[in-house]
């Protein structure tokens, strides 16, 4: 097996509330391989975009970090500030929900790449800068006769392909998605999602895919990640983890989840907790079908095949430790 | 060859069984497009932008009709000119008989009552200085329909618990930032139930809520429905949604219906050709079962400018012949080839045409620099690379005339929503209803 | 005087201030004070201080200054022309025999009342017109747009003085002068209030909360009051302090070039000053700088209060306070 090229252990980003420090990411442990796409799935306020600002050192003001993020070998969080702005962008590639805020209205796309470029490969020349841009632009279907247009001139779905093409451009290492698609109507997405694949085969970048869709994770991803109130409760390839859900919230969520083949409602009673205080052990306790005694006690450690931390996984609790959770009734209304 | 269709009554599949509550008919909505800033100085418009074109629906009372498309597809205007929210430009909406066409909204105001609307968004839905119990019984303050503000904050309560807001006294102060998005929507709902109305337009309700809460809300509707006969039309892009929560469903593409038919049919066996690639496109939570491959090229076109014929033959794998093509469909066709070639024969070949809109005439595809017999050439070449691109099938001959290659395009034909024979959708598209002289045998997929 | 200020509207300044368990405060400007820090709320205290010294001095004017505004002898006994200050008559005597320290005292009145007046006349013409005009739209809008930029585009002090000279012809009572000053104020600042409550009723009309008062049947007029007067009002506040030193200035100005209230009928700086423009040369002092020091101290405590009101209000000048987070010790769950 390659070496990873990025390799995240116990990282926290915490960051500043009105009533204290928010836990957004609290001790959260992944790798990702060359080529591998990683789905990084929840709801919304579970952490996963401040996980991504995290990871590229994007975080609000007031914020702390702790942990290691190893990247090609580095550790970004020891590196000085300004070698760590040279390695984003370059080495690793940041794609937006709305690509139309992240764009110049007053660049042409040419000077957009020409700029990113410029920044990041200083030793070449404009001619090649050209080259590349154009390259990029063509791996993803936009066509050269609009090289020179302006933002405004393109439709959502290509101002994504030409985010994408900007990111690519740089031949980074790794790139984090931040819900790439969620803007987009469904066949965009889906030419958007084909084109994920696309670059895989072209450039194997690793890709973050940072989404609340399970199906865009069923359809790009090899491996997934499900994050729960600022932990990885879950993760393993894609497909185990869909066929067997280990953890209660995983298997929630891909039940009350609207597919095609949905017969019957479900729902996950109660609303993701407030992460200034999360509730104790096992944060997912309080609106768990199976919490145990031992849930909200003690934090449950990871458990096999795929990674998930539950201690229903664990075979070796004592009778008292495993005896059901007395609950209050959770109101209907009390949701997210 | 089948006969000529009978065009002025609409195809069965439009028309709701029994007795309909709402009957539209024929319905446009035109917006006005003011381009520059001249025409904005002198409050001109510079050309329409046809919303809804000649839809033809009724609905009857307790079913709920999907409006299912893409963005820029009609499907909202539709449901806000059902509401009298937008003015109709033309055509005829009756509820229970009563045309509200041309009503003036004096008139329209307490017909509101019967028929109201839940919004996409519940955060901008509710004025952010109105508390919920405030938002809900401004709606019966302004309908009068409680004397007091004890009876109506009594009526308030009884909708918000109805909703699943209970104890009511826990949410009746609140203000709409205090709510999680899944309450909002509640709140939102109960302003529409409270006035008792017939019929309810729900504006993709579940789109900005989380996963979790959208089987809850959606649930919520459907319990509503069964409880207080309301009927709805449900607006969405969400075709897993759709195809949980509605009877019938009419597929809309640039302002127009293409497809309809009840539910179970449509999903079972979708035969315009953007349906099918709608289904194929939805990213479905299991492994197995994943997005299409060949998906429609390109993105919903200007609708200030639609295409000839079908409006979605430059995307539509399908198309051939009668379907509109264009000599501007060439460009598509070129943009495509030069995403492809190498390099340097795009920085040639790119030389040769116009760029923009100046690209082609009505009838012909204009020489930029170098003699139009080089573009002739080059539309022969990449005929030649890619004989199976459906915009072939509807060029008859090319031939270089004057500075410009003259393109023969075989006749457009408007396609109409018509009747498929032996079931319950209609479909309009040519490949089910051939035009006289064409062939459906000669498109890439044959009719299913 | 350009006042830059974007449109607020309820819900983006909710988002802007952290919104999760945020007490709003029963006193009146409490939020403000609270959501300042170190510079930014000197300014805001000691700009109200300075406003509430004046205010008790006009309020109670007439227990304050030892004689009135207009007398140039106490009973029987003439004070005399031009004496220095003395402990007699604190601020010294003017050329017609009248104690400088009263007139300043009355003075404050006068512009009390003339900003007061002013204020409010601006706020009950401008805010409706501006609602009415953004909602309905069409060619009123046009007109009532076109008319407020000319009066924009007019030397400000000399539209002032047009309207003093057309409406004040003839009138010398105190409440005549005063409400001709008054409305000579107004005409200048009646288009700002219009424009910004214009504009910002326009994105409110677009709002869907707007959209979801017609779907319940609201007329016109109740979905301007109930709706959308609530969300745009907001500004108005800040631009009201602004104004208001401004305002002070144009009365000053009027009363300088001698068009502003009657002498006889009320103490105006601006008259003062003009006065002792001619006595500096003989080397009196006291009767020019009292008012002059006057006129700059209300200035710059009504300016202190809108500029900081303004940057707390106005969620694009604000920078929040942010305290660094501390992390707490690391336990992993496998620890534990």
């Amino acid at each position: 097996m390659t070496e990873p090229v990025l390799d995240v252990s116990d990282l926290r980003v915490w960051y500043a509330g009105p009533n204290g420090p928010v836990r957004a990411v609290d001790g959260v442990s992944f790798a990702l391989r060359p080529g591998e796409v990683l789905g990084l799935v929840g709801e919304s306020g579970c952490g996963k975009s401040t996980l991504g600002r995290g990871l590229m050192g994007l975080t609000p003001r007031g914020s702390a970090v702790d942990g290691t993020v190893s990247f090609d070998g580095q550790d970004l969080l020891s590196m000085p500030k300004r070698e760590r702005d040279r390695l984003r962008g370059a080495g690793m590639g940041l794609i937006f929900q709305e690509p139309m805020t992240r764009l110049d209205p007053l660049m042409r796309i040419s000077a957009h790449f020409d700029e990113a470029l410029k920044t990041h490969e200083k030793n070449l020349s404009k001619k090649e800068r050209e080259a590349r841009a154009l390259e990029a632009l063509r791996a993803l279907g936009i066509p050269p006769t609009r090289f020179r247009n302006y933002p405004h001139e393109f439709s959502g779905g290509m101002r994504q392909r030409i985010m994408i093409a900007l990111a690519l451009a740089l031949r980074p290492k790794f790139i984090i998605a931040d819900e790439p698609t969620t803007a987009l109507d469904v066949l965009v997405e889906a030419q958007i999602l084909n084109i994920l694949v696309e670059i895989r085969e072209r450039f194997s970048p690793a890709i973050l895919l940072i989404t609340h869709n399970l199906g865009i994770v069923a359809e790009a991803c090899d491996r997934v990640a499900v994050m729960y109130a600022g932990r990885i409760v879950e993760q393993g390839p894609v497909r185990d983890v869909f066929a067997a859900p280990a953890h209660p919230y995983t298997q929630a969520l891909l039940r009350s989840t609207i597919s095609l083949t949905t017969q019957e409602l479900h729902s996950i009673a109660g609303a993701p907790p407030d992460l200034v205080a999360p509730p104790t052990g096992c944060r997912f306790h309080p609106r768990c079908p199976s919490a145990m005694q031992i849930c909200p006690q003690v934090s449950p450690p990871k458990f096999g095949p795929h990674v998930a931390e539950c201690w229903l996984l664990d075979s070796s609790l004592s009778e008292s430790d495993a005896a059901p959770l007395d609950k209050q009734e959770v109101s209907v209304a009390d949701e997210a | 060859m089948p006969t000529k269709p009978d065009l002025s009554k609409p195809p069965p599949a439009t028309r709701a069984p029994g007795e309909p509550i709402v009957e539209i008919t024929d319905l446009n909505v035109y917006f006005a497009l003011r381009a520059n800033a001249t025409a904005r100085l002198l409050g001109r418009s510079s050309g329409t932008v046809r919303a809804v074109d000649g839809v033809t629906l009724s609905l009857a009372p307790g079913e709920v009709l999907g409006l299912v498309g893409e963005s820029g597809s009609g499907k909202s205007t539709l449901g806000r000119a059902l509401l009298g929210l937008v003015p109709a430009t033309s055509g005829s909406i009756r509820f229970h008989g009563k045309e509200l066409t041309g009503l003036p909204e004096s008139q329209l105001r307490p017909l509101r009552r019967q028929l109201q609307m839940v919004f996409q968004d519940p955060h901008a839905s509710l004025n952010p200085s109105m508390t919920v119990g405030r938002a809900i019984g401004d709606a019966l303050r302004i309908h009068k329909m409680y004397t007091t503000a004890e009876e109506r904050r009594a009526a308030v309560g009884v909708a918000l618990e109805r909703v699943g807001l209970a104890p009511a006294s826990r949410f009746i102060d609140k203000y709409p930032a205090e709510l999680s998005g899944g309450q909002k929507q509640r709140a939102v709902i109960a302003r529409a139930i409270v006035l008792e109305p017939e019929l309810v337009v729900a504006d993709e309700p579940i789109s900005m809520l989380d996963m979790s809460v959208r089987a809850k809300i959606l649930g919520l509707l459907d319990e509503l429905r069964r409880d207080l006969g309301l009927t709805y039309v449900y607006i969405t892009h969400d075709l897993a949604s759709a195809r949980f929560f509605c009877d019938r469903v009419a597929i809309m593409y640039l302002g127009k219906i293409v497809e309809i038919g009840p539910v179970g049919e449509i999903f079972e066996n979708p035969r315009h050709p953007y349906t099918k690639a709608l289904l194929g496109a939805v990213p479905d939570p299991d492994p197995s079962r994943t997005v299409a491959r060949d998906l429609p090229r390109g993105e919903i076109p200007d609708a200030a400018d639609p295409p000839l014929g079908c409006s979605f033959h430059p995307r539509c794998p399908a198309a051939f012949g009668p379907c509109g093509w264009e000599p501007r469909d060439v460009r598509m066709v070129l943009e495509q080839r030069w995403t492809i070639v190498p390099a340097d024969h795009y920085a040639r070949e790119a030389k040769l045409v116009h760029d923009g809109p100046r690209f082609a005439s009505e009838n012909a595809v204009d020489a930029a620099s170098g003699s139009p017999g080089e573009v002739l050439e080059l539309l022969e070449d990449e005929r030649a690379a890619r004989p199976a691109d459906p915009l072939w099938k509807g060029v008859a001959g090319m031939s270089v005339s004057g500075r410009a290659v003259l393109m023969d395009m075989k006749p457009a034909v408007e396609p109409h929503l018509q009747q498929v024979p032996g079931s319950d959708v209609a479909v309009s598209c040519h490949l089910y209803h051939p035009p006289t002289g064409s062939d459906p045998a000669e498109s890439n997929v044959a009719p299913t | 005087m350009s006042i830059n200020l974007p449109e607020l509207e309820g819900a983006e300044i909710g988002a802007a201030l952290p919104s999760t368990g945020r007490k709003h405060s029963r006193i009146p400007g409490m939020d403000a004070v609270r959501a300042t820090s170190g510079f930014q709320r000197g300014m805001l205290v000691a700009g109200t201080l300075i406003v509430l010294f004046f205010a008790v001095v006009a309020v109670f004017a007439s227990w304050i200054a030892p004689y009135g505004f207009n007398d140039d002898r106490d009973g029987t006994k003439v004070f005399g022309r031009l004496i220095a200050p003395s402990s007699e008559h604190w601020f010294g005597t003017t050329a017609g025999g009248e104690d400088v320290y009263s007139r300043v005292v009355f003075g404050a009145q006068t512009a009390l009342e003339v900003i007061l007046l002013a204020v409010a006349i601006s706020i009950v013409i401008g805010v409706p017109l501006g609602l009415i005009s953004g909602y309905i739209g069409g060619w009123l809008d046009r007109v009532l747009v076109l008319i407020t930029d000319a009066l924009f585009a007019f030397p400000s002090l000399l539209l002032a003085i047009i309207v003093n000279i057309a409406i004040a012809g003839g009138t010398n009572s105190k409440f005549g002068g005063i409400m001709a000053a008054a409305i000579s104020i107004t005409v200048v600042y009646v288009p700002q209030y219009f424009r910004v409550v214009r504009n910002a009723t326009v994105a409110a009309r677009e709002e869907p909360y707007v959209e979801a008062a017609r779907a319940i049947g609201a007329p016109a007029r109740v979905v301007m009051m109930r709706y959308i007067f609530g969300n745009v009002v907001q500004t108005v506040p800040v631009i009201a302090t602004l104004n208001a030193g401004d305002s002070i200035l144009t009365l000053a100005g009027l009363g300088f070039l001698g068009y502003g209230i009657e002498p006889s009928s009320g103490a105006e700086w601006g008259h003062d000053l003009s006065r002792a423009v001619g006595d500096t040369s003989a080397g009196i002092w006291w009767t020019g700088l009292y008012p002059g020091i006057a006129i700059v101290l209300i200035v710059v405590g009504v300016t202190l209060v809108g500029e900081s009101l303004n940057d707390v209000l106005n969620p694009l000048l604000r920078t929040p306070k942010v305290d660094q987070v501390k992390l707490s010790e690391f336990t992993s769950a496998a620890d534990s």
